[in-house]
């Protein structure tokens, strides 16, 4: 191979390392079989081996911790420093959940009991939520109803002589109608704004707790 | 030879060669003055020469020579003191093998 065909084919190998580095190595090796000399350069050529030996020492000389180092033919039982510490990143990670594991089964009656009462709250809160609107509902109908039919009432007796009766019966009418409708316009809000609100927030706060968990399991 | 030149050996090595030249040496002398020492395969220095540049510990400068460029490789202060390092480390380490094979007591 001459020297300008193993520069190329180096160069070519190099193509997936950032720039800096590719034209720093390859100007190392162009000066380099410079240097050698006209005489010496084929026998270079020829002891560095294969353009792809070349750039496979490169890069593995680019790993953190220096990369693998020159093992002589007859001794390889040496493990590399990179497999090592590979191991151990691992070793340490699943360590970490056992300890985990264990701390969550020691601790299971407190952390059970948490649970429960979180959840009762959870429930208390829904059906509260839920007694309170259908309170509102039957107040809006009841008041409206009632409150037209002892209208109607009061408009009867003040129609047959009993005037302050008949007022009187027709102003707490009024008065129910109106409570009626206070109670229609918060069973609108309650069904068309707070309801749907609280179902967004409480499936909200499970969805995120659900993506924290997922996401601190992926990046070990 | 038999034994395997660690990372850290090779590194000593080749600040070591560098720091004999007060001017610096470039890429293709300082792999013939290794390869004086040691058997290494002439691509084994150059990721060697870049790691200890990143490290701090050599300092390159370009000279123009017969039209072009050649890169020189320089000790830096930072360098001297680890090779000061190294050879301190190897004096204890390589000690207390010789006095092993020696067959004298352990030290």
């Amino acid at each position: 191979m001459t020297r300008e065909q193993f520069l190329f084919q180096l160069e070519q190998l190099l193509l997936d390392l950032p720039q800096e580095e590719r034209e720093e190595a390859l100007a190392y090796y162009r000066e380099y079989l410079s240097d050698a000399g006209p005489e010496n350069e084929a026998a270079v050529i020829e002891e560095l081996g294969t353009p792809q030996k070349v750039a496979a020492s490169i890069k593995d000389g680019l790993q953190p911790g220096g990369g693998t180092v020159e093992q002589p033919p007859q001794m390889r039982g040496a493990v590399p420093t990179e497999g090592k510490r590979a191991a151990k990143r691992q070793g340490d990670s699943r360590s970490k959940w056992i300890l985990i594991i264990l701390v969550a089964v020691f601790t299971f009656p407190l952390w059970i009991g948490v649970a429960g009462t979180v959840f009762g709250l959870i429930l208390a809160a829904i059906f509260t939520v839920f007694g309170v609107s259908l309170a509102v509902a039957v107040i809006a109908v009841v008041g409206i109803i009632g409150g037209i039919i002892t209208v109607i009432v009061g408009i009867v007796r003040f129609a047959t002589g009993g005037f302050a009766s008949g007022m009187i019966t027709a102003g707490v009418g009024l008065v129910l109608v109106a409570i009626g409708c206070l109670s229609t316009v918060l069973m609108l809000l309650l069904f068309g704004k707070f309801v749907p609100w609280l179902l967004w927030a409480v499936s909200n706060l499970f969805h995120r707790g659900r993506k924290k968990r997922k996401e601190a399991g992926a990046c070990e | 030879m038999v034994f395997n030149t660690g990372a850290a050996l090779l590194d000593a090595i080749v600040l070591a060669v560098v720091s004999k030249e007060e001017e610096g040496t470039y890429g293709y002398r300082i792999t013939q003055d290794v390869r004086r020492t040691i058997d290494v395969s002439e691509s084994t220095l150059y990721p060697v020469l870049r790691r200890l540049q990143k490290d701090d510990c050599l300092e390159i400068y370009d000279r123009e020579c017969a039209g072009r460029n050649r890169r020189y490789y320089k000790i830096t202060e930072t360098g001297m003191a680890q090779l000061q390092l190294y050879r301190s480390e190897w004096m204890d380490y390589s000690g207390k093998i010789t006095a092993l094979f020696a067959g004298e007591e352990f030290v």
